[in-house]
């Protein structure tokens, strides 16, 4: 009866004039941006003199290398400079990877360390002005030739190169092996002073973790932890943890060990796969896997440390939505951006459009400012002042999103004005929507207001969470976790979904990601429930929309979306002798 | 008045009868909730919680069901209630003092130890062979005698006395008592072989060399004074003869009555005959004839079925048996006669596996939460057992997800992994709740194996438990205690019999036909006795007995640190020494490394007296303290623990200002009471120990320094600030 009425109600026929409005005076439009997929150029510069014979006898120095040359993106061209008394070797950026691996693995330590001329020699391979550029530079001391002479040269050599590359805007990452000692005059340890930076170790043993830093920390390689640990058997099953296999474009398992690996093998579907090893890493590198697991073997000598990571890469190109609202009685326009990532190969498959990124955050940097977007159904959303037509070059960080997307830098984004009549329709719409709410109120009894989210914290946290997993989506037991809020973040908010991933949960639980942790007065910790899970506390439900504090020692259960994985959260001081 | 009344309530994490209430169940469903009412912490206490070993077998009646195959002809035993078997089917065989089993080892530790022997030295196999038939019959024997004593009297007085009332209570007792063993066939088994014996035997010499028929005789002497049996007359008068036969007939007649109550739809007459000759033998002049070949046939079968049956018994059994031994040991260490501070044992009764999966740890949390976060401190748990760890480091849970796909190894269910112990340690550190782990029983783990191969074997095994926020928790016993060693475990049942060339019954001499058992070796693991001792020591009335002078008689036992001075000597383990002793390089080596709670058996004297006892040598936790390169004394966290308790009870939750009040040189403050004792065995601060406090007022922490002759210990407590500026919400 209600519904019969309404039809009949005048303002059913505002509405309908706003439906009209919507569609064809909005200014949303989409728009498939050219611009270049950002490459970077990286040049190994490794020094084979005679004293890395005694450093590096189980030439872990060129294994630390291969590491990092099979597991960059295919956005990443890598070139080679040995050198000793002299440079020995110098494959250029467009040889191949397998070229450059090969040359690795037969350098042989012999003569001085001319690390001048190395360095002259590396600089002249990059070729792109406009890539990124880095040289990784592996020493274990500084610059010597046969005399003083030829030493200082060398050094002056050096300098002048570090000059270029500053100039250039070339990245020096020098790993120093061994002690600095106390070296008066310029060498590589003082390329940290000059816009570089300095990794020193004093073990050739701690190479790989060092490759692994300068992948992700360096290069910022996106990367999802499979395992870190002892690894008890021999065997690694990795679950792709995307629910389209299709969206990926590449797959690395990175295998890395304390111990030397060998009799590598792997079980996989995929349009191709190689395994690339060494003698204390293996990558499994799969081009678009067809299927959501593979495993690799792999015998180990025992008492070794075995850590796995997974490295996904997807080929995007981006398509834009913006669409013009007005915000609250200020009328403040904004602009509410979409970009979405789609396949090269397919343009209708939107590659974010999984529950593995969903709700997630990302970085994303627009008219110079640090905006946190959202991605929601396969698109980054986030809203910018609309206030004048501008075109807003747009830089993602899509490592958040724990996976490598090999797309365009930056994405301009076209914000416009909306045109005069839009106003007049806008005007009449709102008059429209006005008497059709009023009807509608009248008949609907007044739904609550929810309550406005909370202000961005000005606190710190404080504490640490105890996660138990009581009840798995699988049924499986997973041992309890432990994530220190205090030594992750400081002040922004985090979800669930995205705590739980770092402690190398695989799969997913429904509605993680709406709930989200943020910190509060008193060393609390603010919970906030955007899903449609069951929080309790202390018999207390904490409702959607809704937030709590959780004190120190208080307990959180939490049942997801799926009515079924159940979760119990205990929030622990964390005393000073615990803080770094 | 004492504040905090009992520092040794301890928590044994096993499983004794699955068919009992457990904590698990108990706790039930906590969501939501972050404690337990007090109604639930009382029913918990009353199910699960046992102040000596008698009521421990009376509260968990440890129980082994067995059930016929008739498949296999086999008995088949199952510590878990088989569920698809109907009850009548099930026959439940109770681990208490009426089990020949447990009564054998419970003989043998007493009498190792009163007779003081080294295991080489000791004869196990006079003790172990209580479980063979003719040991068993024995007892029967003294049962026997003594229901015919009472029953003689119960004959003589005349109905309507009040004095036959009486004595018909204790007759119906001693009837109870053997009914247990005619109520069942395996029970009458060994029973049956040994009447067998008698009777076919009967005229056999010690060798059971069996050549002529029986005829009862005279001896006598001929006319010519040559020496000659007669064959026996029938008796003369009878009057005697009446006499006896009434009673005995009596005796037989309501032993009769009573078999056939009791089996009233499967008795037989063989079997009722057999109870009636086992319970009151009767005449040789009633004496039947019997078929021998079929009466070997029997017996050999019957052995041969009680061999298998008792073999796989005990290799069912054991494990059980070694727990309840355990317990038995626990509370061995506080003598019985003494009532002070008399450990409590509060058992969870469900598998570790189970206690320590993510879905139940938040179960043990809350119970601890509810006992051990308050300020009441009557159900506050200190210690903890959790005993068979695998000796393998890297053991999982069998219900861990495999990340990795791994192996399929076979593992024994009676073991606990390493895994599901690292999980519960870390509960049980947010609780401050000390754990005495003991690896699993066999001969790996046993004073012998640690004679020769030394501590660097357990030190390995505990890498993984070491440097970890729970490592001062964990505290390793080594080595576990053997009561029978494996190579001194073969039992010899009996032999079998065969038909001589006389056609008489004759025992067999070939090795084959010997039947005999092996128990496999029985263990106790070390944990129960290090618990044992440890809460025994925290009584005043215990340290008292020991050290008679110095003593207070209310501060608890926490600061009592067995390895100081002549401690060693003075509080020693119920335990029989086992072996000479540690040779110098590897007591050296244990000094060495100051690792674990380990127990020595060694030779030493005390105040003139040999000692043969089992004593302590080292008491450390896992915690490492790499400045020293020692493990931490145990002491040192029982102080720390009782002295946050304190502090906290005493400053109503650690407010500020009742903080410096507590640690103020005011001769009532706490410090200065506990000071005004350090002479004492049980003091708080001893000497060359102290107490000093600094509050961070910025970050409201106050941190403790506890010295312990020099070597400090922080303890960092949460504070109520001074100010409503900076108070905690």
């Amino acid at each position: 009866m209600i519904q019969t009425n309404f039809i009949k109600n005048p303002a059913f026929l505002f509405l309908l004039l706003l439906a009209l409005l919507i569609f064809f005076g909005s200014a949303s439009h989409s728009v498939t941006a050219a611009e270049a997929v950002k490459r970077h150029e990286v040049v190994f510069l490794l020094d084979v003199s005679n004293s890395m014979n005694t450093t590096d006898a189980e030439k872990l120095a060129p294994d630390g290398l291969e590491e990092i040359l099979y597991t960059l993106p295919s956005n990443y061209s890598v070139g080679l400079v040995a050198y000793g008394s002299d440079v020995q070797v110098a494959k250029p950026l467009n040889a191949k990877r397998e070229q450059i691996g090969v040359a690795l693995r037969q350098v042989n330590y012999t003569g001085y360390t001319n690390a001048g001329a190395g360095l002259e020699r590396a600089l002249t391979l990059f070729k792109d002005s406009t890539a990124d550029k880095t040289v990784v530079l592996l020493s274990d001391g500084e610059i010597r030739l046969d005399d003083p002479v030829a030493t200082g040269a060398s050094e002056e050599q050096f300098n002048r190169a570090m000059q270029t590359a500053s100039e250039r805007g070339v990245r020096v990452c020098t790993v120093a092996i061994g002690d600095p000692g106390n070296v008066p005059q310029s060498n590589i340890y003082d390329s940290a002073n000059r816009q570089g930076l300095l990794f020193n170790v004093s073990d050739v043993a701690q190479l790989s973790g060092i490759a692994k830093k300068i992948l992700y920390e360096v290069f910022g390689i996106a990367k999802i932890a499979v395992s870190s640990g002892d690894l008890q058997s021999d065997t690694l099953r990795v679950r792709l943890p995307l629910a389209r296999s299709d969206s990926i474009n590449g797959a690395k398992i990175l295998l890395t060990s304390t111990v030397p690996l060998g009799n590598i093998g792997a079980s996989y579907t995929a349009q191709s796969g190689e395994i690339l090893a060494g003698k204390r890493f293996a990558v499994l590198n799969l081009l678009h896997p067809q299927s959501d697991t593979a495993e690799i073997r792999f015998g180990s000598a025992g008492g070794g440390n075995v850590q796995a990571d997974l490295i996904l890469e997807m080929n995007a190109s981006i398509q834009v939505e913006v669409k013009n609202t007005t915000l609250g009685q200020s009328e403040q326009k904004t602009a509410e951006v979409r970009l979405i990532p789609v396949s090269i190969a397919n343009q209708n498959l939107r590659l974010l459009n999984d529950p593995y990124f969903e709700g997630k955050s990302v970085r994303v940097t627009a008219d110079g400012q640090e905006i946190t977007a959202v991605v929601e159904k396969g698109a980054i959303r986030f809203s910018l002042p609309a206030d004048i037509t501008r075109s807003v070059a747009v830089k993602v960080r899509y490592e958040d999103l724990g996976v490598n997307i090999i797309a365009p830098d930056t994405t301009t984004v076209q914000i416009n004005q909306p045109e005069g009549y839009g106003k007049i329709i806008a005007f009449v719409a709102a008059i429209a929507i006005a008497i059709a709410a009023l009807v509608w109120w009248r008949t609907q009894k007044p739904k609550p207001v929810p309550p406005a989210p909370p202000p961005a914290s000005r606190y710190e946290y404080a504490g640490k969470l105890k996660i138990y997993v009581t009840k798995a989506p699988d049924d499986s037991d997973i041992a309890p976790m432990e994530y220190n809020l205090y030594r992750h973040f400081r002040k922004e908010e985090i979800s669930l979904g995205a705590l739980l991933e770092n402690c190398g949960l695989s799969f997913a639980l429904a509605g993680a990601y709406k709930v989200f942790f943020s910190p509060g007065a008193n060393k609390a910790l603010v919970l906030t429930n955007k899903s449609d899970c069951t929080i309790l506390k202390n018999r207390d439900l904490l409702v959607k929309d809704h937030s709590c504090l959780v004190y120190f020692h208080e307990r959180i259960h939490i049942t997801f979306e799926d009515e079924r994985s159940e979760l119990i959260l205990e929030y622990k001081n964390v005393k000073p002798s615990e803080r770094p | 008045m004492a504040i905090i009344t009992q520092t040794n309530r301890t928590l044994l994490l096993e499983e004794i009868n699955p068919e009992k209430l457990d904590l698990l169940t108990m706790v039930g469903d906590v969501k939501g909730m972050d404690s337990l009412n007090d109604e639930k912490i009382k029913e918990i206490n009353e199910h699960l919680s046992v102040k000596s070993f008698d009521e421990f077998l009376e509260k968990f009646d440890p129980v082994v069901y067995s059930f016929y195959n008739a498949n296999n002809q086999r008995v088949m035993y199952t510590l878990k209630k088989p569920e698809t078997i109907p009850d009548e089917l099930l026959t439940e065989i109770h681990l208490n003092m009426h089990n020949d089993f447990l009564k054998m080892l419970l003989t043998l530790v007493e009498t190792k130890r009163s007779q003081g022997l080294l295991n080489v030295d000791f004869k196990f196999e006079k003790l172990t062979n209580l479980i063979s038939p003719a040991k068993v019959m024995e007892d029967i024997r003294q049962i026997r005698k003594e229901m015919r004593y009472v029953y003689s009297e119960y004959a003589l007085l005349e109905e309507g006395d009040p004095k036959r009332l009486d004595v018909g209570d204790k007759l119906n007792v001693m009837f109870e008592e053997a009914s247990m063993n005619y109520n069942n066939v395996m029970a009458m088994l060994p029973l049956a072989i040994e009447d067998i014996k008698t009777r076919l035997l009967l005229g056999a010499g010690g060798d059971g060399k069996n050549n002529t028929p029986l005829t009862l005789g005279v001896l006598s002497m001929g006319e010519e004074g040559e020496l000659k049996i007669l064959e026996a007359p029938k008796p003369e008068t009878k009057a005697l003869a009446t006499l006896d036969d009434q009673i005995n007939q009596g005796l037989i007649t309501a032993i009769e009555d009573d078999y056939q109550a009791l089996n009233e739809e499967n008795h037989n007459d063989y079997v009722k005959a057999l109870v009636a000759r086992t319970f009151c033998p009767l005449p040789s002049t009633i004496v039947s004839t019997v078929d021998t070949e079929k009466e070997i046939a029997n017996y050999n079968s019957y052995l041969e079925f009680y061999k298998t049956a008792k073999d796989d018994f005990i290799k069912t059994v054991k494990p059980l048996i070694e727990k309840v031994l355990g317990v038995r040991l626990f509370f061995e260490q506080y003598p019985a006669k003494l009532k002070g501070m008399r450990p409590t044992l509060l058992i969870t009764n469900v598998s570790n596996e189970m206690v320590a999966k993510a879905s139940n740890i938040p179960r043990l949390i809350t119970f601890l939460n509810t006992v051990n976060a308050k300020n009441d401190f009557n159900n506050t748990v200190w210690y903890s057992i959790f005993p068979s760890v695998s000796l393998d480091q890297n053991s999982k849970m069998k219900l861990t997800r495999e990340r990795f796909q791994g192996n399929k190894v076979v593992e024994n269910p009676n073991v606990n992994s390493v895994e599901s112990l690292a999980r519960i340690l870390d509960v049980l550190k947010d609780y401050r709740v000390q754990c005495f782990f003991s690896y699993e029983t066999g001969d790996k783990t046993t004073f012998n194996y640690m004679a020769t191969e030394g501590i660097d074997k357990f030190v390995e095994r505990c890498t993984s438990l070491t440097g970890k926020p729970y490592s001062e928790f964990a505290i390793p016993c080594v080595p576990n205690f053997t009561i029978v060693p494996k190579d001194k475990s073969g039992v010899v049942l009996d032999k079998k019999m065969f038909l001589n060339d006389a056609n008489m019954a004759e025992l067999s001499g070939a090795k084959e036909d010997i039947m005999k058992l092996w128990i496999d070796g029985v263990y106790i693991g070390a944990a129960f006795v290090a618990a044992g001792l440890y809460a025994a020591t925290q009584c005043p009335e215990y340290l008292k007995k020991t050290f008679k002078r110095n003593v207070d008689t209310e501060l608890p036992g926490v600061r009592f640190d067995i390895e100081a001075g002549d401690h060693p000597l003075r509080v020693r383990t119920s335990l029989a020494k086992e072996i000479t002793g540690f040779t110098n390089s590897i007591k050296d080596d244990i000094n060495r490394k100051n690792f674990g709670f380990v127990f020595s058996s060694e030779n030493a004297a005390y105040d003139g007296l040999n000692i043969t006892d089992i004593m302590v040598y080292k008491a450390r936790n896992l915690l490492y303290d790499a400045e020293l390169g020692v493990y931490e004394p145990i002491y040192k966290t029982q102080v720390t623990t009782y002295i946050e308790r304190v502090l906290r009870h005493g400053t109503g939750d650690f407010k500020q200002d009742n903080i410096i009040k507590f640690f103020s040189n005011n001769p009532q403050s706490q410090k200065s009471l506990w000071i005004g004792k350090r002479d004492k065995v049980n003091s708080i601060i001893s000497e060359g120990d102290d107490i000093n406090y600094v509050i961070d007022e910025a970050n409201g922490i106050c941190t403790l320094d506890i010295t312990f002759n020099g070597n400090v210990k922080n303890l960092e407590i949460e504070i109520n600030r001074l100010t409503s500026a900076g108070r905690t919400a």
